[in-house]
């Protein structure tokens, strides 16, 4: 019955275009009952877009003999937009020729309106759905911001969009990125970073929410130097919409900014969207997140591992050589002592000479020590009570790679035992002068004995002597042994290529 | 009885070096050749008389293989000698006979035995 009540009726000569209508239809119209309603004032009442698919459906219907049956929109003399469904029949006469044309008319606005809302809200959520898919399977930063922009753009109904997000790197520190949607890059490279301003300061900091019909007149606008409104040349914005974009632990990972150059572009329900985007995009960055810090942190612990290992292995083959040598120190020292006691107290000396070097060394980070230094500490024990016995002369600069360093260890103790055992050194009034000079890419070391016994030429090669002289292979070095009448005389020449 | 096989040794840490002179005398064998870098190991294993060598597989942080190279081509046999153990080796040398360090006079003489009676 109330279908009955709003259905209005009609009746147009084609020839003519005189038209009868009863109120109801007048009412559809937008008219007042007895209202005069010409054929014109409908055609000029309808819809401009909807205008020329009236006229062809008119003109069909009464070609074909067929019912009329159009759905469009018309405005009222108040302004107002409404929809109508109008339906008729043309009526004929005995030639064929349409005589009249009748029928009724039914305003659908409301209908419209909801089925306008209901396919705008499926398309809504067809799409909303559709980021939620590709968030959940994407794991790629880029992306997922991307995404969010270009979505929450199209359906927010703004002209540009833009997602500004913190990003950490790899050094730990933390810098903003931006994505945009709907505008070029361009359009926005020549302005700084959104700062910390009266209008951005808000979202940045995760307080909520900012949707304004007209930025422009919001108290917070404009309030910041050096621009006091948007820079020049910023594309128009008035529609503003910000929604702060916030990850599970409560952290701010970013914003979104949309603009418009219309007011009141942004409604309830674009607002309610966006946020719902919002939310889906801090749980895929979050997710991103993890797995990249995840991926971080095993490819560190791998790092770590194959440095363990290389490591662990140099330590390895250092450990095993430094066997082998103390090996070939006792087998030597054993073949040339003629009791247990005198074996044990050379290999001592020998074995402590070694561990003098490499304490000297690892003091260095294995990467050389100072020559003087060196010298200083294998005479230390040397030394006696009172005035030392010896003197050292050199540039104290001077300096000597980790296997020059042990090989002169070696062979300044071996040095040293001789001259306390049958030298300089063993007498009170023996003394021994070391000194050093580097130049012309040759380090010279001089041994010099004197005011000991009187020395010859040992018939026999011990072991010390075959030590100082193997070392100079090592070297490079040329080593003179000369048995003087005042003590031995030891002169180390080696050649040094490159400066260490 | 045939003349005593001649060793080259390459070994750059001279105590060792030493070690691996009095146990090859000891079981023997002459010495062919001694070098203690890389260098002169490779110009010593192109042209030395010798029958076989004793590479130490790290001459100073360089690695010996240039050296072994040479001396498969010249269809000589050679022994590692390493502290890395036999993974520190590549690929291609996994089968050559290997000393580790520290050497015993034992495993050597039954290594360079087997080396030569394999020639």
């Amino acid at each position: 019955m109330l279908a009955a009540a709003s259905l209005g009726y009609w009746e147009l000569d084609p020839h003519s275009r005189d038209l009868i209508v009863s109120d109801i239809y007048r009412a559809n119209w937008g008219r007042a009952p007895r209202e005069p309603f010409s054929y014109n004032d409908v055609v000029a009442a309808i819809h401009p877009d909807d205008r020329e698919m009236h006229e062809r459906a008119v003109a069909e219907a009464v070609a074909n003999r067929g019912d009329l049956d159009i759905e469009y929109r018309n405005i009222w003399p108040d302004g107002s937009v409404h929809w109508v469904r109008v339906r008729g029949r043309a009526i004929y006469d005995e030639n064929g020729k349409p005589t009249r044309m009748a029928g009724t008319s039914f305003e659908i606005t409301k209908r419209k309106e909801s089925d306008v809302a209901l396919h705008e809200e499926t398309q809504t959520l067809e799409i909303l759905n559709k980021i939620g898919q590709t968030l959940n399977q994407d794991l790629t930063l880029d992306h997922i911001v991307q995404t969010v922009t270009d979505a929450a753009t199209r359906l927010s109904g703004a002209q540009f969009g833009a997602f500004f997000h913190n990003v950490i790197d790899d050094k730990g520190e933390s810098y903003l990125l931006w994505t945009l949607s709907g505008v070029p890059r361009e359009a926005f490279d020549k302005f700084p970073m959104p700062r910390n301003t009266a209008v951005f300061d808000p979202t940045f900091q995760g307080q909520g929410l900012i949707r304004s019909d007209d930025i422009t007149k919001d108290p917070r606008y404009g309030k910041n130097h050096p621009y006091y409104s948007k820079p020049k040349g910023h594309p128009p914005v008035t529609s503003y919409l910000a929604v702060p974009v916030i990850s599970r632990a409560g952290v701010v990972l970013g914003g979104l900014f949309f603009g418009h150059k219309d007011p009141g572009v942004f409604t309830a329900r674009a607002e309610r969207i966006v946020t719902g985007i919002a939310a889906q995009a801090a749980v895929a960055m979050d997710n991103a997140r993890l797995l990249k810090s995840a991926q971080n942190e095993l490819a560190e612990r791998r790092r770590a591992e194959r440095q363990q290992e290389l490591l662990l292995g140099e330590l390895n083959h250092r450990v095993k050589n430094t066997l082998a040598i103390v090996l070939s120190i006792a087998t030597n020292t054993l073949r040339h002592s003629r009791s247990a006691e005198i074996f044990r107290n050379s290999f001592e000396t020998r074995i402590l000479a070694l561990a003098e070097a490499h304490d000297l060394l690892s003091e260095g980070n294995w990467a050389g020590t100072s020559l003087g230094m060196l010298i200083e500490r294998v005479l230390k024990p040397y030394r006696g009570p009172g005035e030392p016995r010896y003197t050292l002369a050199g540039d104290p600069d001077v300096r000597v790679r980790p296997k020059e360093a042990v090989a002169l260890v070696m062979a300044l103790n071996e040095l040293a035992t001789n001259a306390l055992k049958y030298g300089a050194l063993s007498r009170p009034e023996g003394h021994v002068a070391i000194d050093w000079r580097a130049e012309h890419g040759k380090l010279s070391i001089g041994w010099r004995e004197s005011g000991g016994p009187p020395v010859r030429q040992p018939t026999r090669q011990g072991f010390g002597t075959r030590l100082i002289k193997g070392l100079a292979q090592d070297l490079s070095a040329q080593v003179d042994l000369q048995y003087e009448r005042g003590g031995l005389i030891c002169t180390i020449d080696m050649q040094r290529n490159d400066e260490t | 009885m045939p003349d005593p096989a001649r060793v080259l040794i390459v070994e750059d840490e001279y105590l060792i070096r030493l070690l691996l002179e009095d146990m090859l005398s000891e079981l023997g064998y002459t010495i062919g050749a001694i070098a203690s870098n890389l260098e002169d190991g490779k110009s010593k294993a192109e042209t030395a008389e010798i029958d076989i060598a004793i590479l130490d597989v790290n001459i100073d942080g360089k690695q010996v293989f240039p050296i072994a190279e040479i001396l498969r081509g010249r269809g000589k046999p050679f022994i590692f000698v390493t502290g890395y153990g036999a993974q520190g080796l590549p690929e291609n040398y996994r089968s050559n006979p290997t000393l580790q360090k520290p050497m015993q006079m034992h495993d050597l003489k039954t290594m360079l035995v087997r080396t030569l009676g394999a020639r």
